[in-house]
């Protein structure tokens, strides 16, 4: 009984350690994505070649666009970014890029806007592929099914925060994500059921072998 | 500790012939009841399910959207999805529903959160309020092709609904989904009681580290026919595992065959099972006298009858009635004449390609064999898969959880070959047992591969998932209660506290992980 009380209280340290990494690990505060995975090499720039392509939605207070860098060939290094609201530039920034994620900052921080464009380009030598996937081109040519390649974009807030601190939008978002009887009584009601099963678990295994069957 | 057990089981053998005695002399007849860590590990099991119900958005489970599909066409016009190509398998209402969500945009793309301002959540509530229509015409989805037993009695509960909305309907087919799972954990509870007689506190502790294993519990909770397939073979395992320790009668012979029958009723993977289903039968009735092999023999027949008129109904109501094939709805790609894209001649499937792929598929490549993938099938499909794909595969874990889970694994496998070792002259004495298990696992591993290869070779994008092999979990409870077991008479009921925390741990984290990717 005394090693499996030890173990338990092992156990639980461990459960509770496990939560706690999780809930305090820092991310980028997401404002806003274009809805494409970064699945294939789909944007490529060679020297001084700029691409733009349609947002739907710019979130407001954005200050850094996230793009997957896929590959720099024959010594491309920076890459541009302008926002494009109406013909005018809202934000731009320029930055040396790596291989694989790259945040790059904006100034002014975005306004949210409708209908706007997202340019690239390559402002120094060489090429720049930028990871993206197929979107339906707007209006009736999408309809038909025609696709083109573009790239994933992410609109990241200023600074980063913990999964904790962000608890106050996720049971927001998740309340305004149900319907009918369910709301966000029930990301609570969850948590609750969840605590329940892994102390009925514990409690099983450290005490119930010890009682006759 | 060999002896140990030789002599538990030698026991427990003749008690239960003891019992059957002097129940015939008008004793007391009340069946044995469950322990209570039994009910415990079915509550947590059926809470965890919930839970993994609550916080996976609508749709967000692997196919469970043409699940529901099928299920609302039952329910509305009381006959499955023949599969068509050409007709329209989502009904108005679904359609609708799935545009309100964005589900294209959400699935499958890991950056993409749901939708959740004030002023979307009124405009979905005025989408779901809407009444449109729930009749769909039965088109192909990727679950067209199962047989339609989940699927009737999920339209029983579809009707049974207070609410009348689909989302709602959906959350209800969740909890009878996570009834379901809970019910597997409670067979693999029994079986693990058949397995190892003589050590009870490992029966609960397999039991709950199935009932947390995160991707178990996230497939199981959805809208699925998998649900029903885990449930009918661990009810194979746990009747197998009883017809072994306590000799094979008629209604033991029947019992296997409904679990069978039940199965293979609601998906077609139950078939991997059957060459085990069939060793263990030809094994339970050759290895006894012949005086008891006839009534052996007899529970062999009612095991086969019990899946064969069933199947047998199904079949001709397909044929007949509900316009689908015989026993798929609109037929799968068999071994030869596979149409190729962009080659105007069809490929065949031959022997040698099929085991290197099936080999490369689950073991690691041989020095002569050609490379058939790209990557290494046994550590990213099956062993990250299993640690933790969620959503439509698209939210993972951090890499170093994956190496972690590595180290865990290696450690829960030492333990539990130490314990085989150890157990060996137990093993012996149960060798009939143990090669049915492995038929079990091989059956379904052929399966798999095959059809993995067959796609391939069509042009099919690899989309294989761990949960295939869940219908194997059974096995999975067994090797974590051995492998607690393995830590010795001392410290094996200590480990096994350890391991079912660690598997309480893994299941927070993926569930953080899982509200975070939707919501955060």
């Amino acid at each position: 009984m005394r090693r499996r009380l030890v173990a338990g209280a092992a156990g639980v340290i461990l459960i509770v350690a496990a939560v706690i990494a999780f809930a305090l690990d820092s991310n980028p505060v997401k404002a806003g994505t274009n809805t494409v995975e970064p699945s294939v090499p789909s944007v490529f720039l060679g020297p001084d070649a700029r691409h733009c392509q349609r947002i739907s939605r710019i979130p407001a207070d954005a200050t850094r666009v996230q793009v997957i860098v896929t590959r720099l060939i024959e010594g491309a290094r920076r890459l541009r970014v302008e926002i494009v609201d109406s013909g005018k530039v809202m934000s731009s920034g320029t930055q040396l890029v790596t291989p694989v994620v790259n945040r790059i900052r904006v100034h002014p921080h975005t306004v949210a806007a409708r209908r706007a464009q997202i340019c690239f380009s390559n402002p120094s030598k060489g090429r720049i592929a930028i990871s993206g996937g197929p979107k339906r081109l707007p209006g009736a040519r999408g309809k038909n099914g025609d696709k083109r390649l573009i790239a994933s974009v992410i609109f990241l807030r200023h600074g980063s925060a913990s999964w904790v601190s962000q608890t106050g939008p996720i049971a927001d978002r998740y309340a305004n994500a149900q319907t009918g009887p369910l709301g966000g009584w029930a990301i609570w009601a969850a948590a609750l059921l969840a605590l329940c099963a892994a102390g009925l678990a514990i409690w099983s295994i450290v005490f119930l072998p010890g009682r006759p069957t | 500790m060999a002896s140990t057990d030789t002599k538990e089981l030698l026991r427990r053998t003749q008690e239960t012939r003891e019992r059957r005695q002097v129940r015939g002399q008008g004793a007391p007849s009340g069946r044995p009841r469950l322990p209570t860590a039994a009910w415990v590990c079915f509550g947590v099991a059926l809470l965890n399910a919930i839970v993994w119900g609550l916080i996976t958005p609508l749709f967000q489970v692997p196919d469970e959207a043409g699940h529901v599909a099928y299920v609302q066409r039952i329910a509305e016009t009381g006959k499955p999805p023949a599969g068509k190509f050409d007709v329209q398998h989502f009904s108005q209402e679904q359609r609708k529903l799935i545009d309100a969500i964005r589900w294209k945009a959400v699935q499958r793309r890991k950056d993409v959160r749901v939708p959740g301002t004030a002023g979307y959540q009124k405009s979905l509530q005025r989408d779901v309020g809407t009444l449109y229509d729930r009749w769909n015409r039965g088109g192909y989805t990727t679950d067209t092709n199962n047989p339609p037993l989940y699927y009737f009695g999920a339209a029983g509960l579809y009707h049974l609904s207070p609410w009348t909305s689909l989302p709602d309907r959906v959350h209800l087919l969740r909890l009878f989904s996570a009834l379901l799972a809970a019910c597997t954990v409670l067979l693999i509870f029994l079986f693990l009681r058949e397995l190892l007689p003589g050590t009870p506190w490992a029966w609960t502790v397999g039991a709950l580290a199935v009932a947390f294993q995160p991707m178990f519990a996230f497939t199981a909770s959805g809208v699925t026919s998998d649900a029903v397939l885990y449930l009918a073979s661990a009810g194979v395992f746990y009747t197998l595992a009883l017809a072994f320790r306590r000799g094979l009668t008629v209604p033991r012979g029947l019992a296997i065959g409904a679990f069978a029958a039940v199965g293979i009723l609601s998906k077609m993977n139950m078939v991997g099972l059957a060459p085990g289903i069939a060793v263990g039968l030809i094994f339970l009735v050759f290895r006894d006298g012949r005086r008891r092999r006839s009534e052996a023999f007899d529970g062999a027949v009612a095991a086969l009858a019990v899946v064969l008129v069933p199947l047998g109904i199904y079949m001709l109501l397909n044929s007949t009635v509900w316009d689908r094939g015989l026993y798929f709805a609109s037929g799968v790609q068999g071994p030869t004449g596979i149409p190729v894209p962009g080659a105007t001649e069809t490929a065949s499937a031959n022997l040698s390609d099929a085991f290197n792929y099936m080999w490369q598929f689950y073991f690691p490549r041989l020095p002569s064999m050609n490379s058939m993938f790209g990557f290494y099938p046994l550590r990213e499909i099956w062993f990250n898969g299993f640690i933790g794909e969620f959503g439509w595969l698209d939210t993972k874990f951090a890499s170093w959880v994956y190496d972690l889970a590595l180290v865990v694994a290696a450690g829960v496998v030492a333990l539990a070959t130490r314990e085989l070792i150890a157990m060996w002259s137990v093993i012996r004495t149960r060798l009939g047992e143990l090669i049915t298990y492995l038929t079990l696992i091989g059956g379904l591993l052929v399966l798999i591969g095959g059809v993995s290869y067959i796609a391939r070779i069509g042009g099919a994008p690899g989309y294989e998932q761990p949960r295939y092999l869940f219908p194997l979990m059974a096995l999975y409870g067994a090797l974590i209660a051995i492998a607690a077991r393995g830590a010795g008479r001392r410290y094996g009921p200590a480990a096994g506290v350890v391991l079912v925390c660690v598997a309480v741990a893994h299941s927070a984290a993926a569930m953080l992980l899982t509200l975070t990717r939707f919501y955060g």
